[in-house]
């Protein structure tokens, strides 16, 4: 390596300038090139930074010449890996510039240099090689020909000469004119180069380019109150686009206007970009074809119509409009396309063309009747109403013809084709079609839906949880949680960890490690398990964020130390400025912490709570089984498992609360047993409640002042209380699991909270919101409203907080749980939470209403809580609840299309579970439709989706519609032709007469423009 | 990333001629040797040419697609040539769409001067061209050009440099396991599928979605059902739009896993269009690791070259035949099925439930090299004491300690269940995309595999 040629060229590049780097790098030995190239890789990084400069803007270290000068370097010196880097290009060479860079270049002759200009090509649509560039490289042998790089460089050619007119002085009167002179005058251009741009996908469509004298720069000061208006109204600009170029070059003959036109077609038939595929339909009829031309061109517009984009399929369909009853026009080749065209729905417009084309044909050539017949039974496949319609008339016109068009035996294949597609025919393509049908069946008992009267929990082998079969089940499942928390994963995984204490293998904390390490990345990294072990004894979780995956890490990390202390209740779960936490966890933190207790003490007894069948039941009889182990076992169950465990207990399974019931009188607690007896008794009992014992006067003192100060507090604050002061909540929690909806006078006695003697009903209603500012700036729009409708939850809340946090009815009717900030954890937390009151979980689906479905927008937390409760209603369980309805009808409706989605197959899986409520379903949309506080469109398509799937689905939907359509206004929304077609649909097929309140509502639209079809085929129904 | 500088004679085209159109393919073959070099496979006419040009620009447009955010860039397709069919291989830039145009005989009237596989060059100009054969137009194919050599003599040879990742040769083997482990699970008509396209959500869906059947009508569905096929990254069916609406039947096929699954057109004629999708739009097929497995047991060479003796490109493999030829007990010749695939030796063809034989034509040292993973377990293995028996239970359960990155993670493998690790790769996928380097490096020291 030569240290003086780098010293030299580092001082060329800080102390000199151009000519001299030029001149150095033109004889610059083999031998320096390595060291050159690592020295200006070394100077680019330090002289490209980006920083800020003393004078303070902000820039790049070197100077503009430096800057070139170092990209001259890497043009001579760099290999083709550093020439091939993001960071090397060659922008906007100056024309001082260029002769410098021709003498490097034509020098060094780089033979990556066809590779570098592909890929700066490439890399960025709106800042491609330079035309007249690339055109000067190949001419200098330095470049190979490569239509697509030069296709690219094209279109930019129009602004580069439009910055070039509008530096002269005067500038063109004409333009337009230059430019197409300038183009005729360079024949390579515009015979090959210029044509490449309907072979690649090239920017074309987007230059345009004005020509125009630049506005002075002191312009504005020149005269008060002259603005950049006034300048474009004294230079007004001449704007120059590709489309005027192309069309003058062919008016002046530069251009063959017949091979323009097929090119134009023969781009469109190419799977291009939308915009550059309008482009050539634009430069298409810019050139205005005659209809002999067009006449010409009938094998290329008619390959057209096989393309997937609608817009070229319709322009090919309106440009051979006029030419079908030319006795020129060959109808074959387009009898073969129009069959793949039939079906699409996506060219509605296409297709009533085509109809109106075919009825044309029929009237010239009756020989096409046949194939023209077989055609329009494809279109019978097509869903959209007006298209079947179309293709029924002709149907019926061939069938209906007083001369026959078809042979005997072609009119029997047709009719029997026909009947194939009865099921899909809309109302009137059937009402045509009537006299060759099939009488439709008439609708059985079996396609009657109702809801069923009684839901009784599947409590059976078929559905019991499986426990964990062994210890490395248990390590394995120890992964599964902590990745996915898969809230029934998490308790197999919490009964493994109890039920096989002692069984543990004497390496398990070792076995665990690779587990917290995955958990706890950040903080034990690189630790070897001593340090581990040190890390976690002192570990304690951050005070907010906390959630269910935490209390289930504290668990693991206090199961891996070996119980040294106890962690879960010690994981804060307070509200914080921007998450609250689901009160419900607290409950899960008692029982977690139980758990944790129990294992600590060595004698683990299984959780009462813990789901013993699918989804998420307890059965009666484990939940009995389990209270007798522990009184057995000589202890006393923990308040939150037994409140968790009564409200997941399967009480409408009468099989096993029978089995229970047996098993009761082997139950000796003194307290529980009154509640159990009454909780699982034959009959809804009234809930004689026992006095119960009220803590000392001393006790409840202690407990208030701990509240207010600190050092008094509890020992842990995630720790139940005993089961003795629980138990006046505990026979709330079980009466109301048992009767959820029932007045329980019995429970006034213990105060007057919501949701305890009286079931919690909260209403709702939807309110027109506004909000308006003003904008100073803009005069003639000061101020600015927006409107909107959101949904609010009417409710009683309790005056004073709840006594109990075991009132799991009603911890979500306190004021403070309405909290804008409540959503995000609400919804982490859901998929858990739902499993826990599976008898009543009304109360948190409200809460899900307020916090989480105020307005149905595409808000992802909002759209994710939507979906963790729909989720949940898919499987069998009782008939949905106005609020479990209230929240399918705005997910129905939501602005997510997948959260429409999942809505439309819990309509269908309820349907299937006989749960759906379809006249609560439909008067809860009307309600929403005629507030607009949702699209029709929406409900439209998703009924559109049911649509034929089972005779129970069809007498559902119709049913929600008769429930739904008097709701809405008499002045028809947008696109309530849609339900009504959805409606008479379902009619017809069921061959049901409208009931009077529908009807009455069908004749006030009737007078409605939009609707008066619509609403006639009821008639004709 | 491994570059191949594809050395073809001349771009391909389409090409105007005295008999019509002539279709030019240029094949270009980094076994070349082994391959029959890049000599003329087939050279005749195309009975349906508009219908084979759709099937071979869905193909262009499956090479040139992308669902994850890197840079597209233009993948030759592979050829097989033989048995009377022409079979043209391609995946997408990101690797989770693997297609496949079939033209059997009925579709071919022509000569197959030789058997094979090799790259073609599908450049832009090609591709093009396709777009404009017409329904009416008689098209010439001809794959691979006869005067190669002579032109490379002379200097004439057309440069292109395609950096080929490793990852979509890989996907090459990877997929074909798949295939073959798919079951039919619903086959619809031509108006069905076109319905099925109508029914296609709009935008790029991010979540599973499962293709049932209704009534009569297909549609895409939120949740998973019994029999529903799960499609992720359901908006890569697009890429179908264009040819469903042509295709007479379509038969829906899935893994068991549901990790992947299979449309294949019949579009008639001979001819037959797969696309399979990967379980979501951001894996690819490359990282699956489904044929690890089988790849970490080696094959003798010699069942190797008897498989290269014994058939010819796109001729059915028949694994009976091979075992009588090689005295091979029927139990091994599954097993030698799908390590042959992995090896990039066989394809599968889910119409007709069969392998059939066709060779990469890339080196097989080269296919054997690209799994990193089983690199890995075999470098756990070079040190003795990084893998360690703990115990042997029950039907041969064997549990291991394998050393990781500062700590040990717990392997079980062996027996009739599914192999186990506590690493972050085993506890995020469970098993689903192939095992880890810890399970295999467990694997190849512990279990032994039944011998042939």
């Amino acid at each position: 390596m030569s240290a003086s040629a780098v010293e030299s060229f580092e001082s060329i590049i800080r102390h000199q300038t151009t000519p001299a780097l030029v001149e150095f790098l033109l004889q610059l030995p083999k031998t320096d090139v390595v060291a050159v190239r690592q020295r200006t890789r070394q100077l680019r990084r330090e002289l490209e930074d980006f920083r800020q400069q003393p004078n303070g803007n902000w820039g790049r270290t070197g100077t503009d010449e430096q800057l070139f000068m170092l990209r001259l370097a890497g043009l001579r010196t760099y290999s083709r890996k550093e020439a091939l880097s993001p960071g090397f290009q060659f922008w906007s060479l100056l024309p001082e510039q260029l002769p410098h860079f021709w003498a490097v270049v034509e020098h060094t002759r780089p033979d990556w240099l066809g590779d570098f200009f592909r890929q700066w090509a490439d890399r960025n649509a709106w800042s491609r090689p330079a035309y007249q560039l690339l055109r000067e490289l190949e001419h200098r042998q330095l470049l190979a020909y490569e239509p697509r790089l030069f296709a690219g460089a094209v279109p930019a050619l129009l602004s580069e000469w439009a910055t070039e007119l509008s530096q002269q002085d005067p500038i063109p009167a004409d333009a337009l004119a230059v430019v197409t002179a300038r183009l005729a005058a360079d024949p390579t251009l515009l015979t090959r180069d210029l044509p490449l741009v309907f072979d690649f996908d090239t920017a074309v469509d987007g230059f345009q380019a004005q020509v125009q004298p630049p506005m002075p720069a002191g312009w504005r000061r020149l005269v008060q109150a002259h603005s950049w208006h006034d300048w474009q109204e004294l230079h007004p600009p001449q704007q120059l686009r590709w489309l005027d170029v192309f069309r003058n070059l062919t008016e002046q003959g530069h251009l063959a206007r017949p091979e323009l036109l097929n090119r134009c077609l023969q781009a469109l038939r190419r799977d291009f970009r939308r915009p550059l595929l309008t482009w050539f339909r634009m430069l298409f009829l810019a050139l205005r074809p005659t209809p002999e031309e067009r006449l010409a061109r009938q094998t290329e517009l008619v390959d057209l119509l096989a393309h997937p984009l609608p817009l070229v399929v319709n322009f090919a369909l309106e440009q051979l409009k006029d030419l079908w009853q030319h006795p020129n026009f060959a109808a074959d080749p387009l009898l073969l396309y129009a069959e793949g065209l039939l079906t699409r729905q996506d060219v509605r417009a296409g297709l009533r063309t085509l109809f109106g084309g075919l009825e044309k044909l029929l009237r010239r050539t009756p020989a096409l009747a046949p194939a023209l017949a077989t055609l329009s039974t494809t279109a019978l496949a097509n869903a959209d109403a007006a298209v079947q319609e179309r293709a029924a008339r002709l149907l019926h016109t061939v069938l209906g013809a007083r001369r026959p068009l078809l042979s005997a035996a072609e009119a029997a294949d047709l009719t029997a084709n026909l009947c194939l597609y009865a099921e899909l025919l809309t109302p009137p393509a059937r009402q045509l079609l009537a006299p060759y049908l099939p009488a439709p069946e008439a609708p059985s008992a079996a396609d009657h839906y109702a809801p069923h009267s009684g839901f009784v929990p599947d409590i059976s082998p078929a559905t019991a949880l499986e426990p964990v079969r062994d210890w490395h089940e248990l390590l394995f499942l120890t992964g599964q949680v902590l990745q996915q928390h898969e809230p029934a994963a998490v308790e197999r995984w919490v009964e493994g960890l109890l039920r096989m204490h002692g069984q543990y293998p004497a390496d398990y904390a070792r076995q665990l490690h690779p587990y917290l390490v995955q958990a706890l990345r950040w903080q034990l990294k690189g630790k070897s398990e001593e340090e581990t072990r040190a890390a976690l004894l002192n570990y304690s979780f951050n005070d907010s964020h906390n959630g269910r995956p935490e209390l289930v890490l504290a668990l693991l990390v206090s199961w891996y130390l070996g119980f040294p202390r106890l962690l879960v209740a010690q994981v804060p779960l307070r509200p914080h400025t921007y998450s609250r936490p689901d009160p419900l966890l607290h409950l899960e933190q008692q029982r977690l912490a139980a758990a944790e207790a129990a294992l600590q003490q060595g004698r683990p007894l299984p959780l009462l709570s813990t789901p013993s069948h699918a989804p998420h039941w307890v059965a009666p009889s484990v939940l009995l089984r389990r209270l007798l182990d522990y009184e057995e076992a000589g202890q006393e169950p923990n308040a939150a498992d037994l409140t968790l465990a009564l409200a997941r207990t399967a009480v409408a399974a009468p099989t096993d609360v029978a089995e229970a019931r047996r098993l009761l009188p082997l139950f000796r607690h003194p307290e529980l047993r009154p509640l159990l007896t009454a909780f699982l008794g034959p009959e809804p009992t009234n809930w004689a409640l026992p006095a119960f014992t009220r803590p000392p006067q001393e006790k409840r003192l202690t407990e208030r002042l701990s509240q207010l100060i600190p050092f008094l507090r509890r020992p842990a604050s995630g720790s139940a209380p005993a089961l003795t002061d629980a138990l006046p909540w505990l026979w709330a929690i079980a009466a109301r699991t048992r009767q959820p909806q029932a007045e329980l006078p019995a429970l006034q006695a213990l105060g007057t909270y919501p949701g305890l003697a009286q079931p919690w009903q909260p209403t709702w209603k939807l309110t027109p919101k506004s909000h308006t500012y003003s904008q100073t700036w803009n005069k003639a729009q000061p101020t600015i409203t927006n409107t909107w409708t959101e949904l609010s939850v009417q409710a009683t809340t309790p005056a004073r907080s709840l006594p109990s946090g075991f009132l799991l009815y009603s911890l979500h009717a306190a004021p403070e749980r309405q909290h804008e900030c409540a959503l995000w954890p609400l919804t982490s937390a859901l998929p858990f939470l739902l499993t826990l009151l599976p008898n009543h979980p009304d109360t948190l689906l409200w809460h899900v209403v307020q916090t989480a479905a105020r307005t149905v927008d595409k808000e992802v937390t909002g759209q994710q809580a939507l979906q963790a409760v729909l989720t949940s209603l898919l499987g069998p369980g009782p008939v949905f609840t106005e609020v479990a309805t209230l929240l399918l009808a705005l997910s129905l409706t939501h602005a997510a299309p997948t959260t429409r989605a999942l809505a439309l197959e819990v309509v269908l899986a309820a349907i299937g579970h006989q749960r759906l409520v379809p006249e609560a379903l439909g008067r809860t949309l009307g309600r929403l439709l005629a507030a607009e506080f949702v699209p029709v469109l929406r409900l439209a398509e998703a009924l559109s989706a049911a649509r034929a799937i089972s005779g129970p689905t069809d007498d559902a939907l119709r049913q929600l519609l008769e429930a739904l359509l008097p709701l809405l206004p008499a002045v028809p929304l947008r696109n309530t032709r849609k339900l009504i077609e959805a409606y008479v649909d379902l009619l017809t097929r069921a061959r049901r007469i409208a009931p009077e309140t529908v009807q009455q509502q069908f004749h006030t639209w009737s007078t409605s423009a939009t609707l008066k079809k619509a609403a006639t085929c009821l008639a004709a129904a | 990333m491994t570059d191949f500088a594809y050395a073809y004679a001349r771009p391909s085209a389409l090409e105007a001629g005295p008999e019509g159109q002539a279709l030019l393919l240029s094949a270009f073959a980094e076994n070349a040797a082994d391959a029959a070099g890049t000599a003329c496979f087939f050279r005749g006419r195309l009975r349906d040419s508009w219908l084979a040009a759709r099937g071979l620009s869905t193909l262009a447009k499956v090479v040139a697609a992308r669902f994850v955010p890197q840079s597209a860039v233009l993948r030759d397709p592979i050829v097989t040539a033989g048995a009377g069919q022409l079979r043209f291989e391609a995946f997408s830039s990101c690797n989770g769409v693997y297609a496949r145009l079939d033209l059997g005989p009925e579709a071919l009237d022509g000569e197959f001067l030789c058997s094979g596989t090799t790259n073609v060059d599908f450049n832009e100009p090609m591709v093009n061209a396709l777009a404009r054969i017409s329904r009416t137009e008689s098209v010439l194919l001809s794959v691979g050009e006869q005067e190669v050599v002579l032109e490379r003599a002379a200097g004439r040879v057309t440069e292109r440099k395609v950096a080929l990742p490793e990852r979509w040769i890989k996907g090459l083997t990877t997929v074909q396991a798949y295939l073959a482990q798919m079951e039919e699970t619903l086959r619809l008509t031509r108006l069905q599928a076109v319905q099925l396209v109508q029914s296609l959500p709009a935008g790029a869906v991010r979540q599973d979605m499962f293709l049932v059947l209704r009534g009569p009508r297909p549609g895409f569905a939120a949740v998973a059902s019994p029999g529903a096929v799960r499609v992720g990254g359901v908006h890569r069916l697009r890429l179908l739009e264009g040819l469903l609406p042509l295709c007479k039947t379509l038969r829906v096929y899935a893994a068991p896993s549901g990790q992947a699954a299979a449309f294949v057109l019949e579009l008639g004629g001979g001819q037959q269009f797969v696309l399979a999708l990967s379980a979501d739009a951001w894996r690819g097929f490359s990282g699956e690791g489904n044929q690890l497995e089988t790849l970490a047991e080696e094959l003798p060479a010699e069942w190797v070259a008897g498989a290269n003796a014994l058939f010819r490109g796109n001729e059915t493999f028949n694994p009976t035949l091979f075992a009588l030829e090689h005295g091979l007990a029927p139990d091994t010749v599954d097993r030698l099925c799908a390590s042959l695939s992995a090896m990039g030796l066989l394809g599968f063809d889910l119409l007709e439930n069969q392998y059939f034989y066709r060779r990469l034509p890339f080196k097989t040292q080269r296919i054997l090299s690209l799994n990193p993973r089983l690199k890995n377990a075999r470098a756990l293995l070079a040190a003795a004491e990084d893998v360690q028996l703990v115990s042997i239970g029950p039907e041969g359960r064997t549990e291991a300690r394998v050393r990781g990155t500062g700590v040990w993670y717990t392997v079980l493998v062996g027996g009739p269940e599914p192999a186990r690790c506590t690493c972050p790769w085993y506890s995020g996928h469970q098993g689903q995309r192939g095992p880890c380097k810890h399970v295999l490096a467990a694997q190849l020291r512990f279990v032994k595999q039944p011998s042939a």
